[in-house]
C-alpha cells in the first residue's frame, strides 16, 4: 500500500477534535482523526450543558441541526441538607438559545459527521500511543505498530493527555489538576419531563447544588433535563475526596435519593452511567499549548472554568479547535510548522479562552478551599428559612432576630464576610 | 485459491432494546456490528490467504448501511468487498435469502471455498449457508473451527463437545465457521483508512439476469410471521427467612405441597 501523509492528524473526536478537522476539512486540507472510542462520542461525557454560541461560531448555517436536547430556560442553584434544600429558582424569557443541555454520544457522533462530510478523515476504534518525534518536532503519530506521517499533530485527546504526556510535552496530570465528575442518565418520557420542570418540548432546566450532596466533599452536583432523560451528576474535587475517604459510587447513589433531587427522576430507569476526569486546574495549571509541530485544544489544554454556578469547558474546547485549525491553515500556507509560526495559536486564543481562565485563576481555589460552603452555609440557609416560615405560636422575632439566631455560634460573622468578599472576587 | 466469505449486519447485543408491547427490536437505537461467526470465517480465510495466497471477497446482501460492516471487513484484510442492495430483498426468510445470495454469488464470480458464520445472532436460523450450497450444488460442512487444504480437497475440523471430528469435502465447497480458539484480529489504521475510501460494487436485482423476483424478499418466503410476542416475565422466587431451620423445612414443605409440587 502507498505510504501517505496527511497534512493535520488530529488525536480525539470530541467537541476539540471534530471542530478543528470540521474547519480544516472546510479549507481543504487533508486531515485524518484518530479515535479510541468504537465511535466518535462513545467515550466522551459532560454534565450536560453546552453555551451555544461556540457552535454557532463552528457552523454558522448547520448548527440548528446539531442533536441539541433542550434549551436551558430555568436556572435552579440550590443548597441542600440532608432533609431541606433552598433553591433560587430563575426563569429567563429574555435570553434566547443561550446554552442547551447535550448528550455527548450524540452531539459528538453529529459532529464527527459534519466533519467527515467536509471532507475529514475519521477514524474510530483506534488507540493512538505516541507521537513521531524527529529532530525535536513532532511529525506524526503511532498506534500499535504502525506510524504515520503529518506535518502538524494536533491532541485533543481529552483531559488525561497521556500521548502529550509520554512524549514529555506537557506534565503528568496531578490531584489539584483534576476533579472527578459522575453522572447517572435517567430515562423519563418527554411529557414527565415537561411536568415536572413547569416546561415545555425542546425548553428545559439546568440545576446545580452544594451541601449534603457531596457529603462535605468540596465540590457540587447537578442535573440536567435532557429531551427524554435526566443527567443527575456530581463533581468532586479530587484532593478533598480523597482525603474524605468516602467511595464515589456511594455519595452518587445517595445524591440519587436525596428528597429534593429524588422527586425528579422518581420512576425513571437509569440507561447509563458514567465517571470522567475534569482540568479544573485552570489557569495556574496551563500547560505550553504548542510545540514544534503540535497543538494541544480542549481538556488536553484544560480550558476548563467552574464557577459553581456555570461550568464551561464544550464552548471553549470549541473554540480552541477552530483557533488551532486556523493557526494549522496558517502553518500550512507557509510551509512552516515551527514554534515561531504556532505560536499565534496562543493570540488567537487569548482575547477569549484565556482571558477567562485569567480572570478566574482563583475560582478552583475558592471552590475547593472554601469549606463552609459545602456543610455551614446550606445548613443556615435552610435553618434560617425554616425560622422565617416558622409558625407555631411561640413568640415571634423580627427577620434581624432571626438571622442572628441561626448564624450565631455557627460560624464568625467575619468568616461569612470573607467567603463573600472572596468569592465576589473569585467567582 | 478464491475465498468467497459472505457476512451479515447484525443489531449489537449489548444495546439491543425491546419493545414489549409491540414484541419488537427497536432498531433505531441498536449500533449494528458484523455477525461474530463471521468475523471468525474472514479470520480463516485471512489466514488460508496467508499461508496458499489468493484472494479474499466479502459478500453481504443488506440495507445501504450494511457498507460499514463491510468496510470493516475490508479494513480486516479482505481484497474486495460487494453488497447486494435492494428493497426487493428485503423481508426475506431464509429460503428467499439464500436464494439471492445464490443469485449475487453466481453474479461476483468462481470461487474454490465459500465461508460463511455458522449463523447469525438476531436470527440464530444457522439454514442460509447450507441452503447456499444445497442451490450452488458444492459439498458443505458446518461448524469449522479449524480448515486445511489438501489439493484439491479441505479438511475441516468441525465443533464437536467431546471429540475431534475431521470430515474431508471436495472443493469447491461451502464450510460454515464456529468460534475459533483465535479472536479475529484488529484492522490496522491504514487498512482503516483505504477502506473508508473504498468504492463500494452494489449489486440490485436488476444485475442478477434472471432472477425470479417472486422468489425474493418477503413474497418469495415459505415462513409468514403470523404472530410476536414476548416471553411471560418469570417473576422472583420465594424466599423463607428468619426462621430457625426447623420452621424453615416446614415452611416449604407447605408451600412445595400447597403448589402440589411433591
Amino acid at each position: 500500500m502507498s505510504e501517505e501523509k496527511f497534512q493535520v492528524i488530529i488525536i480525539g473526536a470530541g467537541v476539540a477534535g471534530s471542530a478543528a478537522a470540521y474547519t480544516l476539512a472546510k479549507a481543504g486540507r487533508e486531515v485524518l482523526v484518530v479515535d479510541k472510542g468504537r465511535a466518535p462520542g462513545a467515550k466522551n461525557m459532560t454534565g450536560g450543558r453546552l453555551y451555544t454560541y461556540a457552535l454557532k461560531e463552528l457552523m454558522p448555517e448547520e448548527w440548528a441541526e446539531a442533536p441539541l436536547e433542550r434549551e436551558v430556560t430555568r436556572e435552579i442553584m440550590m443548597m441542600m441538607t440532608p432533609a431541606d434544600s433552598v433553591a433560587v429558582d430563575s426563569t429567563f424569557g429574555s435570553v434566547n438559545q443561550q446554552s442547551y443541555t447535550v448528550l455527548r454520544a450524540r452531539l459528538d457522533a453529529w459532529l464527527a459527521e459534519k466533519a467527515e462530510e467536509a471532507g475529514a478523515m475519521m477514524v474510530p476504534g483506534s488507540t493512538v500511543d505516541g507521537l513521531i518525534i524527529r529532530d525535536g518536532k513532532v511529525a506524526g503519530i503511532k498506534t500499535g505498530d504502525e506510524e504515520l506521517e503529518a506535518d502538524l499533530v494536533i491532541s485533543a485527546e481529552g483531559a488525561n493527555a497521556t500521548v502529550a504526556e509520554r512524549a514529555g510535552l506537557i506534565r503528568p496530570v496531578e490531584l489539584k489538576d483534576v476533579a472527578i465528575g459522575v453522572k447517572h442518565v435517567i430515562k423519563l418520557s418527554e411529557e414527565i419531563i415537561n411536568e415536572r420542570f413547569n416546561t415545555v418540548s425542546g425548553k428545559g432546566a439546568a440545576v446545580m447544588c452544594v451541601g449534603e450532596c457531596s457529603k462535605g466533599v468540596s465540590g457540587g452536583a447537578f442535573l440536567y433535563t435532557n429531551k427524554d432523560s435526566i443527567s443527575l451528576g456530581l463533581v468532586v474535587d479530587s484532593q478533598s475526596w480523597k482525603n474524605s475517604r468516602l467511595p464515589l459510587a456511594d455519595i452518587a447513589e445517595e445524591l440519587k435519593r436525596h428528597p429534593a433531587l429524588a422527586r425528579y427522576i422518581e420512576g425513571g430507569d437509569l440507561v447509563e452511567y458514567s465517571a470522567h476526569l475534569i482540568p479544573e486546574g485552570g489557569f495556574k495549571s496551563l500547560p505550553q499549548l504548542y510545540a514544534d509541530g503540535f497543538l494541544l485544544a480542549g481538556d488536553a489544554a484544560g480550558f476548563v472554568v467552574n464557577r459553581g454556578f456555570t461550568v464551561r469547558g464544550m464552548d471553549y474546547a470549541m473554540l480552541s479547535g477552530i483557533a488551532a485549525a486556523e493557526t494549522a491553515n496558517e502553518a500550512i500556507e507557509a510551509g512552516v510548522y515551527s514554534r515561531s509560526i504556532l505560536k499565534s495559536y496562543e493570540s488567537r486564543l487569548q482575547q477569549r479562552v484565556l482571558k477567562d481562565l485569567a480572570l478566574f485563576r482563583n475560582s478552583h481555589d475558592y471552590i475547593t478551599r472554601t469549606r463552609h460552603v459545602y456543610k455551614t452555609y446550606p445548613r443556615l440557609a435552610a435553618d434560617l428559612m425554616r425560622n422565617i416560615y416558622n409558625v407555631d405560636g411561640s413568640p415571634a422575632k423580627l427577620v434581624s432576630g432571626l438571622v442572628k439566631k441561626t448564624i450565631s455560634g455557627r460560624v464568625p460573622y467575619f468568616d461569612v464576610l470573607k467567603d463573600m468578599f472572596k468569592g465576589g472576587r473569585s467567582l | 485459491m478464491n475465498i468467497l466469505v459472505c457476512v451479515k449486519q447484525v443489531p449489537d447485543p449489548v444495546e439491543i432494546k425491546f419493545n414489549s408491547e409491540t414484541a419488537s427490536l427497536i432498531r433505531a437505537c441498536a449500533a449494528n456490528i458484523v455477525n461474530p461467526f463471521d468475523k471468525y470465517a474472514l479470520e480463516l480465510a485471512l489466514q488460508l490467504k496467508e499461508k496458499h495466497g489468493g484472494e479474499v471477497t466479502v459478500l453481504t446482501m443488506g440495507p445501504p448501511q450494511a457498507v460499514d460492516a463491510l468496510k470493516e471487513c475490508y479494513a480486516m484484510g479482505a481484497d474486495k468487498i460487494v453488497l447486494a442492495s435492494d428493497s426487493l430483498f428485503e423481508g426475506g426468510d431464509t429460503l428467499a435469502t439464500s436464494y439471492a445470495l445464490f443469485c449475487a454469488i453466481k453474479k461476483t464470480g468462481e470461487f474454490d471455498l465459500i465461508l460463511y458464520g455458522k449463523q447469525a445472532i438476531d436470527g440464530n436460523t444457522a439454514q442460509v449457508g447450507p441452503q447456499v450450497a444445497e442451490r450452488l450444488g458444492v459439498a458443505q460442512a458446518t461448524c469449522a473451527t479449524g480448515i486445511e487444504l489438501a489439493d484439491d480437497k479441505v479438511l475441516v475440523a468441525r465443533e464437536q463437545d467431546d471429540c475431534q471430528e475431521i470430515i474431508e469435502v471436495k472443493m469447491p465447497a461451502l464450510v460454515t465457521v464456529a468460534k475459533l480458539a483465535v479472536e479475529p484480529r484488529n484492522p490496522n489504521i491504514r487498512r482503516k483508512i483505504a477502506a473508508n475510501k473504498i468504492e463500494m460494487p452494489v449489486i440490485s436485482a436488476a444485475d442478477l439476469e434472471g432472477i425470479d423476483a417472486a422468489r425474493l424478499g418477503l413474497t418469495g418466503s415459505a415462513v409468514k410471521v403470523k404472530k410476536m410476542f414476548a416471553p411471560p416475565v418469570r417473576g422472583a422466587g420465594i424466599k423463607i427467612e428468619n426462621e430457625t431451620a426447623d420452621n424453615a423445612v416446614k415452611a416449604l414443605v407447605d408451600y412445595l405441597s400447597n403448589a402440589k409440587a411433591i
